[in-house]
């Protein structure tokens, strides 16, 4: 089952933070505050916080799981040993199909936004068409390709947000934080759940853990990237807050871009038509990420090659966008989206790490049995 | 007829028959003392005053007091040392075109001897740099004949470990190439691959070093150069003791410096002979020009056609007004100017410098205010377009800069089509295709990617020297440091004393 990786195709541990980075943030960054707030109000940011922690021991389950057995390094072939190969190969197919499904997610909502924010009517299947072509090169250069993008997604897209942080702040009102605890703790957690959607992709991990040089010294870096993840959300979460009163922000979709409208340059203003453009890097960052994992999904545990199911995912995804144009029914696949992550990261993963704890204990005991 | 072109021969006979077929060949019966000695040559190859005075004068001479019996003789004799005695037929072609005449004792003789009396007229003497100029430093650069090329080099390396390996290549033009390295310090991985990739080629004539540079580089689908080109003696010195392998073929005043990364493009020897701060600045500028030479012209288009929002209220006041009058719609006007900017350059290349300077007066001034006036494009394009084209020329590889003026078609399409969108699909496109490009298996993007923070120093900016002493790490070489840091200097005053 085992595939080796030449390591030449491998990349140093420090260099996950680019692929986490890129598929964990999304069109999500953009509008996920007046999601946030429909429960806890402007007792958000504490849910934020939350999340984040619950992420973080997640995230060190991940580690347990997959430092456990030092052959079969990811889910694809654990779940073939634990679940022995029919019922293996059924939760592997659910786990590709999740990825792919995730991908076509983060496709979809952000041609949703293009056609919002820059061509109401255009014909967008063109546009697509395009797009998976330039997805197909960026995923057949392998994992350090991948890799790269989320290089040039942070190299370009973070030092776009740095400024519109400082450029804000003549306009904030921080009495608007005030006051700090006026919700009950369900709504608080109800808040958590919906902030979920915005930490789906940590997942990815799960499958490019093998591509990483020494495995064991990437947990420090992944940690960090979800420190930092949790920050920016954080700062643009209360810098939202501070920007609009929460009567304005409950009708504000676009939190994030309505805070970049303020930001002017010598030759340019209203930014947020640029910033619509440039963060296209990063979802097809992202989605490169996710079709990658997904296509490497594949052949691990069906031996097909990652050309074909790449091409038969592009092609899914533009005909799937090409039909699917009501505003309704695109909220709900994303809802259905995040439900099936949240169950993703709190169910699956703890229950896998609960198998290999129990496996582990086994494997002690049989080995303790063994006479010497 | 499917097969290729034959160039080997059974034996000197038929060899002599078929160069006979020439004018320029001849075979000469010469007597020294009472024998007589059968000599053959290209008489367009060799010199022939070299032949009369170090060849059969001395031979002449010597034969008055002593007798020649063998071949061997003749090699002692002859006051040249570049004589061989051979008698494979193979070397005797390759010689004999190179510029060495046949002498036989007997014109039938299977073994002959070999000297080299070759004319080196023709070759250009002046050697200043024809393309890649500079204000101050040297302005040595290479001419068409690799022996002259490798002692410029050697004059400036002036060690023993500059090592110079020589193929043939080409089955018609039996060219000579030579691939340069320094033993210590290229790492010798660099060298094989080198070497591999020469071997591997198989095409009748090398006609300059920019073909064998397609012909190694590591992708051929790719606008960019993936080895940096170049006639500066200093710029191949600087490579060489970097740890690049230097490759020239004979007949070309260019070496290909391998491997090489995108940075490296955008490097003048300059920069090394200004202060650093200097350097750094004008280093900065001309990666700003590249820039802003690659998007300027889509960037109008596709806020003229998409996105009128972006632009302030002063500015949309003029740029209305000077749109007024355009029938076309803001892709039609860019691409005119664009293709005429490109059709100035081809021409300008093309022609004498005196006309091609009236040239560009006429093309430059007259079309542009011409245009402007018969309402063709506006006033603000014509900026944009001249200035994109004048960034475009600051880089200092020629290669490189036709690159970028390439580049700019297919983005101003793409933002044609959906406006800044467009711009990020054919941005993201380049960082991919940029991110995959290798250079002799060297990523074409180091120290970015993969990140080497240690090389990064010697990339935007031009740091001083005291931290330049070490090698890049990307090309692993086998001595890391080229010398020993200057302490910082400090002047001594009352404020710094104790």
């Amino acid at each position: 089952m085992r595939n080796e990786i030449s390591e030449e195709y491998m990349v140093s541990p420090y260099l996950i933070i680019f692929p986490l980075y890129v598929s964990i943030v999304g069109v999500g960054i953009l509008n996920y505050q007046s999601k946030l707030i429909q429960h806890a109000g402007y007792n958000a940011w504490i849910s934020v916080i939350l999340t984040g922690i619950s992420i973080h021991v997640i995230l060190w389950m991940i580690y347990k799981i997959l430092s456990s057995n030092r052959n079969d390094q990811e889910i694809i072939s654990l779940n073939h040993t634990l679940f022995g190969k029919f019922l293996g190969n059924f939760v592997n197919l659910a786990v590709v199909l999740y990825f792919v499904y995730g991908a076509f997610v983060k496709f979809k909502v952000y041609i949703e936004m293009v056609q919002i924010w820059l061509f109401p009517r255009m014909n967008i299947l063109p546009l697509t068409i395009i797009i998976a072509l330039l997805i197909y090169y960026a995923v057949s250069g392998g994992f350090r390709s991948v890799t790269a993008i989320g290089v040039w997604t942070i190299l370009i897209s973070l030092p776009s947000v740095i400024p519109q942080v400082l450029l804000t702040l003549p306009f904030l009102h921080p009495l608007n934080l005030l006051p700090l605890l006026n919700h009950s703790a369900t709504d608080i957690l109800l808040s958590s759940k919906t902030m979920v959607f915005q930490y789906l992709g940590l997942e990815t991990i799960l499958l490019f853990y093998p591509f990483i040089k020494t495995p064991a010294k990437s947990q420090k870096w992944a940690h960090i990237i979800v420190i930092f993840v949790t920050f920016l959300y954080l700062v643009l979460l209360i810098l939202a807050f501070m920007f609009l009163s929460e009567g304005q922000l409950r009708h504000c979709i676009w939190a994030t871009l309505a805070m970049i409208s303020i930001f002017e340059v010598p030759l340019l203003q209203s930014l947020e038509y640029f910033f619509v453009s440039l963060w296209f890097i990063n979802i097809i960052a992202g989605i490169s990420v996710y079709l990658w994992v997904a296509c490497r999904g594949m052949k691990t545990a069906f031996r097909i090659g990652q050309r074909p199911s790449l091409i038969v995912f592009l092609i899914a995804a533009v005909t799937l966008n090409y039909f699917i144009k009501d505003h309704g029914r695109i909220e709900w696949i994303s809802e259905l989206y995040g439900t099936v992550g949240f169950y993703f990261i709190y169910a699956y993963i703890p229950f896998m790490f609960v198998c290999v704890l129990i496996r582990k204990r086994l494997a002690f005991h049989f080995e303790e049995r063994k006479p010497a | 007829m499917m097969n290729k072109l034959k160039t080997d021969f059974k034996d000197i006979d038929q060899l002599k028959n078929l160069s006979g077929q020439s004018s320029d060949f001849t075979t000469s019966q010469i007597s020294i003392a009472d024998q007589q000695v059968s000599i053959s040559y290209f008489k367009t190859l060799i010199d022939e005053n070299l032949l009369q005075s170090n060849v059969i004068l001395p031979v002449q001479n010597r034969a008055l007091d002593s007798e020649l019996r063998k071949l061997e003789d003749l090699k002692a004799w002859i006051p040249i040392d570049d004589v061989e005695i051979t008698d494979q037929v193979n070397d005797i072609q390759a010689k004999l075109l190179k510029g060495y005449v046949i002498a036989q004792l007997d014109q039938h003789d299977r073994k002959c001897a070999l000297v080299n009396v070759a004319s080196k007229e023709g070759l250009r003497k002046n050697n200043d740099t024809e393309n890649e100029f500079s204000v101050v430093g040297p302005k040595v650069g290479f001419v068409e004949d690799l022996d002259t090329n490798i002692r410029l080099l050697r004059a400036q390396i002036n060690i023993p470990n500059l090592i110079v390996k020589e193929v043939t290549m080409g089955s018609a033009s039996k060219t000579r190439v030579a691939i340069i390295y320094i033993d210590g310090v290229t790492n010798e991985k660099i060298v094989q691959t080198a070497e591999q990739r020469l071997n591997q080629i198989d095409y009748d004539i090398i006609w300059d070093t920019s073909v064998l540079d397609q012909f190694i580089s590591d992708n051929s689908f790719t606008p960019f150069p993936l080895f940096v080109t170049t006639e500066r003696r200093d710029r191949v010195v600087f490579g060489l003791i970097s740890g690049q392998v230097a490759i020239i073929s004979d007949g070309s005043p260019y070496f290909v410096m391998a491997p090489s990364t995108l940075f490296q493009f955008f490097i003048s020897p300059e920069d090394y002979y200004l202060s650093w701060l200097l350097g750094s600045f004008f280093r900065l500028i001309r990666i700003f020009g590249v820039v802003f030479s690659l998007f300027a012209t889509s960037m109008y288009i596709a806020i003229t056609t998409f996105h009128y929002e972006v632009i302030p209220r002063d500015l949309l006041e003029p740029l209305i007004y000077s749109r007024k009058n355009v029938p076309f719609p803001p892709l039609i006007e860019v691409l005119f100017l664009e293709i005429t900017i490109e059709f100035l350059r081809e021409a300008g290349a093309r022609l004498p410098t005196k006309i091609g300077q009236t040239l560009g007066i006429v093309g430059g001034i007259i079309i542009g205010q011409a245009t402007v006036q018969a309402g063709l494009t506006s006033n603000i394009l014509v900026i944009i377009v001249a200035f994109s084209a004048l960034a475009s020329f600051a880089t200092p590889i020629y290669k490189m800069s036709n690159t970028i003026r390439f580049l700019r078609f297919p983005l101003i399409v793409l933002s044609a089509l959906w406006g800044g969108l467009g711009m990020f699909i054919g941005i993201v496109f380049l960082l991919v295709h940029i991110t995959r490009l290798t250079s002799l298996g060297v990523p074409y993007i180091v120290p970015i990617y993969p990140l080497r923070v240690q090389d990064l120093k010697d990339s935007f900016i031009r740091p001083s020297f005291q931290f330049l002493n070490h090698r890049m790490r990307f090309l692993k070489p086998h001595s890391l440091i080229r010398y020993k840091p200057e302490p910082v200097k400090r002047k001594k005053n009352d404020f710094h004393d104790k």
